[in-house]
Parts: structure tokens; sequence; C-alpha cells
């Protein structure tokens, strides 16, 4: 063990592979624990279509030693917060418990990481994965992200689905998915995040016993080229009283220097309150909401901009956003408007570092993005430490114009979106 | 453990405040009593326009130099607006608490109401109306409010009603301010970092002016009429939500009326997850729960499933909350309920936002402060005989209305149901 037992923050890499990274929060009293795996939809075939999203609910399900029920009302019973979820790519599980409860929560969930995968409960849960497609379909800005993401990524495989397709589902075979845990729960492809309330000295023996029988195996990411492109796609709904719009342009990739000019430059754009777009389109009553966020991958990264606006608003809403990314292309960023985006960054770091679940996410993905652990305070110092200058030249790096990309859902044609003079 | 303080100024204002150990943040925030339940029926919206107004201008300061003030100083802010009350706070650095208490005390009690921003805002509300038409799950909650208290206050949808948005004027606005806005309608609460003496002098210093006597007046208790509701429209899903009565606001069953709900519908080892989600795989999303009113709480479930599965969904959950109310909770499912319960309000603890949440409405719906020791000591003395006691008291099953929004019609909804 390197970690001392009095340091406040700590990576250990255990003889099985997997990353330990954690943050001690003394006066904290609940603590935060995740395993983080590396996968997601990026690392599935078209024939597999939503797997490990689909897996991320099998884990609930049984292993060797607990029932579905077991596994829920455990936690339940020690006043666990506990969940999961899959982006693109990685799947998460968490529980946030007080701090005595730190050993039952931690054996629940490595017990969990080595599921039975059953095939009755797998046929019996595509039932619940068709529902959740389904639900999704009924939320216009869920649907219209997954769409975004294919016509911004594609042929990348960033582009594929996270939930799959009702047909991918129905007709995975529960072999595939044994094989494809095999091959991505490997402790070298994950890591375990922890902040709040803990000591090193009962952690890491804890883990290590817990997670000792698991075996290494290679899982593998290739590195895929991505070329970003202007693309358009809309869907026309004509149910829908809104249209629905968002537009993604390419970013730095989370491991880049650039990601916190990105997070910065995606404020001054497009934050929900104080941003130019608020001013230009929020505040003058044209659409409905407006944002823009930074969105890192291994990689690859994008600014996705997102509003709703009524149809006969949202043609000159787009030309907006459109003008406005030319008008930060053109002219960068002014000291003052970066101050406040600092500010508010800064802010938003410290309140988010006190609390034990925002800053377990928050210690682990920084880990996995930049390849060490980063303490509040060093993240306050990123963030204060960009410049003017730094924003000019990340815009220079991706100029918005050269991957401006479309996506639409509601009443309008792609000709009356963005054909209108 | 955490110090909590109240205090009221001489001109009728209470502020409330709990100071937490550990944290650098600072929540700070104001409830006014103005909400949609006070809009004149011709006028639903009046208290939702009221509040996206207000940050558009003070007579000393334009929206620009309200934003740009807040952001300077790294506030996170933010107005709402629900049936009885509007709401405006912000989560900063414990150091900024001066500079940002003064700026939105002038929010507050000085809006300009500037006719150029009205008819922007007028058109963002539009927009928001309609975007809600997009989301079914919004949308359901829409209607049940509506007909769980038909004929009451609470009905009224709190975002407004669009032709009352389109015809509203500056004068309606500004006189719904004067009318509501007053420092004995309103409270003002501060949790996390800050001295309390300090932030009472603040207060003084930014509130101590401010005049009027106005209250809202009393709104009476709902009295819904079970039914069921079913209105038809194009979605992938159908969407059940249903609501009955329970006990009101600082009830003694209080407490035990959250755990009968959390062992009903609350997580993932609760009766309608294990039954409705996990044995049948009818939904994504099924749950219960408690919400507090006052006069009366209510029950409340929701699933959503598609339109072949909403038969038997439809038949399970209510099967599952006859049984509740029949048989009663086990021992195991009470302790187990008990302590996550317990553990979730510890937890909530940490969070400077939430506990702001807390005081805000234990000051409004109760009119006393509650320590989480106090709320700790609350959840260990409840009984499972006091939980079954409730629930024989306000069954879950008994005077609910229930809303289907969807494909599906009544008699397809219900077919399964031999009891309805």
């Amino acid at each position: 063990m390197t970690v001392q037992n009095e340091e406040l923050l700590g990576v250990e890499k255990l003889a099985n592979g997997l990353t330990v990274i954690g943050q001690r929060m003394p006066g904290v009293e609940s603590v935060a624990v995740c395993f983080h795996v590396r996968t997601g939809s990026r690392d599935e075939q078209a024939e597999i279509a939503g797997i490990s999203h689909f897996l991320e609910h099998m884990m609930f399900k049984g292993t060797e030693r607990r029932s579905a029920i077991d596994i829920s009302r455990e936690f339940e019973r020690m006043g666990a917060e506990f969940n999961a979820f899959t982006s693109h790519e990685s799947t998460v599980y968490y529980a946030r418990v007080l701090g005595d409860q730190l050993p039952h929560a931690l054996d629940v969930l490595a017990d969990m990481m080595r599921p039975k995968l059953d095939e009755g409960e797998f046929t019996t849960e595509k039932g619940v994965i068709i529902e959740e497609i389904a639900r999704s379909e009924d939320q216009p800005t869920h649907e219209l992200f997954d769409h975004l993401f294919t016509n911004f990524f594609a042929p990348h495989p960033l582009g594929n689905s996270v939930l799959g397709t009702p047909t991918s589902i129905r007709d995975l075979p529960v072999e595939q998915m044994r094989a494809y845990h095999a091959r991505r729960y490997s402790p070298n492809n994950m890591a375990l995040g922890i902040a709040g309330n803990f000591s090193w000295d009962t952690l890491l023996p804890l883990v290590e016993k817990q997670t000792a029988s698991w075996q290494q195996q290679d899982a593998p990411r290739p590195s895929q080229p991505f070329t970003p492109t202007p693309k358009t796609g809309a869907e026309v709904k004509p149910k829908l009283q809104q249209e629905h719009v968002a537009i993604a342009t390419a970013a730095p990739p989370q491991e880049s220097d650039d990601s916190w000019a990105a997070d910065l430059l995606s404020a001054i754009l497009g934050d929900s309150t104080g941003s130019r777009l608020y001013w230009e389109v929020a505040q003058k009553g044209l659409a409905d909401s407006i944002e823009t966020g930074y969105y890192g991958y291994e990689g690859v990264g994008l600014f996705a901009t997102y509003f709703s606006a009524s149809p006969e608003r949202a043609p000159e809403v787009l030309r907006i956003v459109r003008s406005e990314m030319e008008k930060l292309q053109r002219d960068g960023v002014t000291e003052e408007e970066l101050g406040r985006a600092r500010v508010k960054a800064v802010s938003d770091t410290v309140i988010s570092g006190e609390a034990s679940h925002r800053r377990m996410f928050e210690v682990a993905d920084l880990y996995l993005a930049k390849g060490r652990a980063m303490s509040v305070d060093e993240i306050i110092a990123a963030i204060e430490g960009v410049t003017v200058a730094d924003v000019r030249a990340l815009l220079d790096r991706y100029p918005f114009a050269e991957s401006f990309t479309v996506q639409a859902a509601g009443p309008l044609t792609e000709n009356q979106l963005i054909g209108a003079k | 453990m955490p110090e909590q303080h109240q205090d009221t100024l001489p001109n009728g204002l209470t502020i409330v405040g709990e100071k937490i150990e550990g944290v650098r943040s600072l929540a700070l925030g104001f409830i006014v009593g103005a909400g949609s339940a006070h809009d004149p029926e011709e006028r639903v919206g009046l208290a939702h326009f009221t509040e996206a107004m207000l940050l558009e201008g003070t007579t000393s300061r334009t929206s620009r130099e309200i934003s740009d003030g807040l952001d300077n100083l790294g506030v996170r802010y933010g107005t709402s607006a629900d049936s009885e009350t509007i709401g405006l706070s912000g989560q900063m650095v414990g150091t900024n608490l001066g500079p940002a208490l003064s700026i939105l005390a002038d929010v507050l009690r000085n809006p300009a109401f500037p006719e150029a921003e009205l008819e922007q805002t007028r058109s963002s509300i539009l927009q928001e109306l309609r975007h809600e038409e997009d989301e079914p799950m919004v949308q359901v909650r829409n209607v049940l409010r509506k007909v769980y208290y038909k004929g009451h206050p609470y009905a009224k949808r709190p975002t407004g009603e669009p032709q009352a948005i389109r015809d509203l004027t500056r004068h309606t606005i500004q006189e719904h301010h004067a009318r509501h806005f007053t420092p004995a309608n309103s409270v003002c609460a501060v949790a996390g970092d800050f001295d309390w003496d300090e932030f009472r002098s603040l207060a003084e210093g930014a509130l101590g002016a401010w005049q009027g006597d106005g209250k809202a007046p009393e709104i009476a208790a709902p009295n819904p009429v079970p039914q069921i509701y079913i209105e038809n429209r194009e979605s992938q899903q159908e969407h059940i939500a249903a609501a009955g009565p329970s006990v009101p606001y600082g009830h003694r069953d209080y407490y035990a009326a959250i755990i009968a709900a959390e062992i009903l519908g609350g997580g993932m080892s609760s009766r309608l997850f294990e039954e409705v989600r996990e044995k049948r795989a009818l939904v994504y999303q099924v749950g219960a729960a408690y919400s507090p009113g006052r006069h009366q709480g209510s029950w409340r479930a929701y699933a959503g499933t598609t339109p072949e599965k909403a038969p038997q969904t439809y038949s399970v959950l209510l099967h599952e909350m006859r049984k509740l109310d029949a048989d009663g909770v086990t021992e195991e499912e009470f302790d187990r309920f008990q302590g996550s319960v317990r553990s979730s309000v510890l937890m909530s603890g940490e969070s400077t936002g939430a506990r702001l949440r807390s005081l805000l409405t234990s000051w409004w719906y109760e009119r006393r402060l509650k320590a989480l020791a106090y709320t700790r000591e609350q959840i260990d003395a409840v009984t499972m005989d006091q939980v079954n006691n409730t629930l024989k008291e306000w069954p879950v099953s008994a005077g609910l209305v229930l809303c289907g929004l969807g494909p599906n019609t009544q008699e397809e909804l219900t077919s399964l149901d031999r009891t309805a």
C-alpha cells in the first residue's frame, strides 16, 4: 500500500489491476463509493447494440450469493442511496451510505460486479428495457440527443445509441452478454471511486479481499479516427407543439488540457443564465430555453446546444445560434465575461466538493480523463489558469463552422428549418 | 450539531437560519405567499408571470446588472413558483452573503416590470406551456392536478393558462406584487457557513425598511372526488398517475405516512418495484410517495407502460394498494424502510440547498423549525403499529383519483381490474 492513512486524496493500484481513487472528507458523515467501468455503447457492435446498458440492469439481478431482491433489500436496509447509469463510454454503479455501513455497501457492490446473468431473469428484463426505450420516445429531448450523437459521430462508435433498439434487445442471446461481461468487466478496465467518511487503512484491505478472485484480461478500446463535418437531420413530428433543436460542434477530448477552457467557453456561449445565448435568445423570449454544454470523451469531444422554440421562431433562433458562434469565432471572449465564467465554475466546484456523492463522481471522472487524482484546489487552479488567449487557441483548433451539425424534431421539415432565408 | 435560529424583524419579516459545520458554501432564499392558488380564475398564470419578471430589472438595476452582479459573486440563482408560494434563492461561497443578499433583496422588493421585458417574458412563457404539452410525463401531472383539486385553488396550473398569459397587463402584475410581496407574507432563510448575528444585521439593512402588511388569505382544505379520468393522446406509453388523501403537514403520523409510502413505492425494494417491474417487467418507471400538504396531504403513485401492458399494470398497481390497506406492512419491511428514511434525512443534512428547502417549507407550512436531531427522533419513534393504523385511517386505495394519459380507453385500462 502506497497511500498513507492520513492522506486526504490518494490513488492505489491493486495487484489485480483495479485502481482505487479516493477523497477523504473529514467532518462529513456519509461516504459515497462507485465502481466505474470503462465500457459503454461505443464498445458495442451493431448486433449487440444496447448491451452495455442492458447489462447494467442485469447487474442488479443476482449473484451466486444474492438474489435480485436480496441486493435491493440489503441496500435499502443499510439506508443506501444507490443506482447505476450507462453512458456512451462508461457504466457506473454507486451507493451512498453513512460511514458505519461502508463495509457492507462495498460487499454488496463488489459482489454485484460478478453477476449470475441468469437466463430467465435476462428474458424477463428485456421487457423492462423495451419499456425504457418507449419512455425515452415520449421525451423529445432524450431521443433528440440520441439522434444528434448518431448524426454527428457515425461511423465513429460514439454515434452508437445507449439504449439500442427493441429489435437488438429482443434478439440478444444471453451468451453474448456473458461474453461481453467477461471481456469488459476486467479489474484493469475498472476503477473504484470513493469520497467522504472512510479511512485508507480499513478500505484498501477490504477492497483487496472482495475483489481478490477477479481475473485480469485485455479490455481494449481501439482508437478510431473522427473527422467532424457539418450535417443536418430533421425528423418531422407534426404532433409536437415546439420545434426541438440540438446543435453539435467539435470540442477537445476529455484528456486534453483544453478541456478547462472548453468548459468556460461553453458557459460563456450558452450557460442557462447570463450567457450570450441567454441574452440573445432566452431573455428575448424567442425560445423557452437554450443551453450549451461541453462533453469530453476519450479521444473526441463536442459542444452540444439545445433549444425549444415555436415552429415560427425556430429558424430565426437557429440563425442566431450560428451567428453567435461566428461572432465568438471571430472576436473571441472578453476578459470580463471569462472572469464571470471562472467565478461561476469555481463556486460550482466548491459546492460540489462538499457533497460526498458529487465529489466521488468528480474524482473518479477526472482520474479517468486526466490520469491523476485532482484535489478541489487543483481543479480551482486549473479553472483560474484559463486565459483569454487559451480560449482563442481553443477556438482556432475547433472552429464551430467546420463541424456545425443540426438535429431537429418537431413540425418543421429540414427545408423549413434550415432553408428559410 | 447544527444550530438553528429564528427571529422576526420589526417590519414583520421572519428570518430563519441553520449553521452547518464543515462547509464553505451557503444557500440563501426567500418564499413569498403569492403562488398560483391566489391567481384570480380568469388570470391563472399571474403568479408565474410575476415570478418570471422578478429578474428582469429593478428600479435601480437592469436585468443585465442583476445577472452580472450575481455571476460576479459566483451565485447560482433562480426563481420558482408553486401553488402557495413564489421562491427566489441562490447558492454561493459563504463569504459573498452580504452583497448577494443586497441584490436578491432588491429583486424581491423593487422589481420594475419593464414593458419591453414583459413582452419577451410573455412569449417565453407561452412557449414553455407548449413545451409542457410535448412531455407526456409533465402533462399527466397537470391533468392529475386539475382533476384532483377540481374547484380548489390548487387546481390552477402553476405555469399558467395560455389565454391568461396573453391577456395579463403590467398593471395587474404590479398590483399582484404590491399586494402579496410584503414582509409579513414572506420568509427569508439561510443554511450553511454564516454567522447568525451578522446575517441578522445584513437582513435588517437590506430588508428592514421593506413595508406592507398584506398577507395571503387562508386556503381551505381540498375535497377531491374519487374517479377515473382518461385523456387520450398519441404517445408510446400510457402514463398512469394517481393521488388520494393522506395526513397533512405537522400531523402526528407524518413520518408514519412517509414510511408507509416508501414501503409501497419508494425505491428498488418497494412492493410496486418488485411486483410491477422486477417480477412482471411491465414498466421501466413505477413508484409511490407521500406528498405533504396544508390541511391534507396526499398519496401519489405513477406508472408508465406500453398500451398492451397497461391493463395488467393498472390491475397490479391497484391490487398492491388494496393489499397494503388490507394486510398492513410487515415487521421486516417496516425496519428496512424506517432505516432508509432516517439515513436519507441525515444525508440530506449535508447539503446546504436541501437544508434551505427544509427550513423554508417547515416554516411556511408548520410555522416551526425542525432540527435534524428532532426529525431523527420523530422517525425513530414511529412504530409498525402506527404505520398500520395510519393506513387504516388514510387507506392508500380509498378516495383515489386515477388519471390515464395515452392511447388506452377507460374500458381497456380497467379491463383486468375485477373490482372496478
